[in-house]
């Protein structure tokens, strides 16, 4: 299955891999935001995010003639970002795991016996609203514990695969699913308090 | 949405919106939420959820780690 967002094109990698500087900046340039708004958000600081960018981009320039084309590159360069990412946990700038369960996201019924479910999907679509949403949007992403964070974010932001985001995360892809369905209803129950408050 | 047939459905509700679930059990979830209003909702604020997720923009790079990233890269040359 191909990724959502535009891959690098073969020729410019090919000459990335044959050292050619015009396409190695190319290269750079294609992901340093990508890789850098990844970080941020799963780091959830600014010099552990700089730190990881410049982590993973000189391990992929350096380690480039090793790529196999045996998935996809932005896969591979998101393996080396998650990789880095793990490695600031180890340092023991990231909180304790925490699991998720199916459970605690199940509508509670309501007086009548059916779940009380507002339904939000029309909020209006000024620039007000959209600027809340996406800041509680920021902040239900924030709050969850790094392995769900990870797979939503490469998942749904950064529009990997199901079987790219296992490949970078050295996950099944059930396991992909089974954590970004989690990580979806916990970010959809942040969001609908934040549009449900008066 | 405690009834068996309701927590099946929010168990696959990702799988649904993703177009990864198929046959038989895709016809009974889509003849579900058209008979349970309460997991039609959820499931219209589920897709909302993933839409915003997608249309969530990067983190902007800021300029003096564009810099240093550069600076850290050489020796390729500037463009």
């Amino acid at each position: 299955m191909s990724e959502r967002k535009a891959e690098l094109p073969d020729q410019i990698l090919g000459a990335a891999r044959d050292g050619d500087p015009g396409a190695l900046r190319a290269l750079i340039e294609h992901y340093q935001e990508r890789v850098y708004s990844f970080a941020s958000r799963m780091c959830r600081s600014r010099e552990d995010a700089k730190d990881v960018l410049q982590d993973t981009l000189l391990s992929a320039v350096r380690a480039l003639r090793s790529f196999r084309g045996e998935g996809s590159f932005t896969t591979w360069m998101f393996r080396i970002a998650a990789n880095a990412c793990r490695k600031m946990r180890r340092r023991g700038k990231f909180e304790p795991e925490r699991e998720l369960s199916l459970d605690e996201f199940l509508p509670q019924p309501g007086h009548d016996g059916f779940p009380e479910v507002v339904d939000w999907s029309e909020t209006p679509d000024t620039s007000l609203a959209r600027d809340e949403l996406r800041r509680a949007l920021e902040d239900a992403i924030t709050a969850l514990p790094e392995a769900y964070r990870a797979v939503l974010l490469l998942r749904d932001v950064e529009g990997l695969s199901t079987e790219g985001t296992a490949q970078a995360l050295d996950l099944t892809p059930q396991a992909v699913k089974t954590r970004l369905h989690r990580a979806r209803l916990a970010v959809r129950d942040r969001l609908a308090a934040t549009v449900a408050r008066p | 949405m405690t009834e068996p047939s309701c927590r099946d459905l929010f168990e696959r509700l990702s799988e649904y919106l993703d177009g990864e679930l198929a046959g038989p059990l895709c016809d009974a979830l889509e003849s579900h939420l058209r008979d349970c209003p309460a997991c039609e909702r959820f499931c219209a604020t589920l897709r909302r959820t993933v839409d915003l997720c997608r249309q969530l923009p990067a983190v902007p790079l800021p300029d003096d780690v564009r810099r240093e990233l550069r600076a850290l890269l050489q020796p390729l040359p500037e463009g």
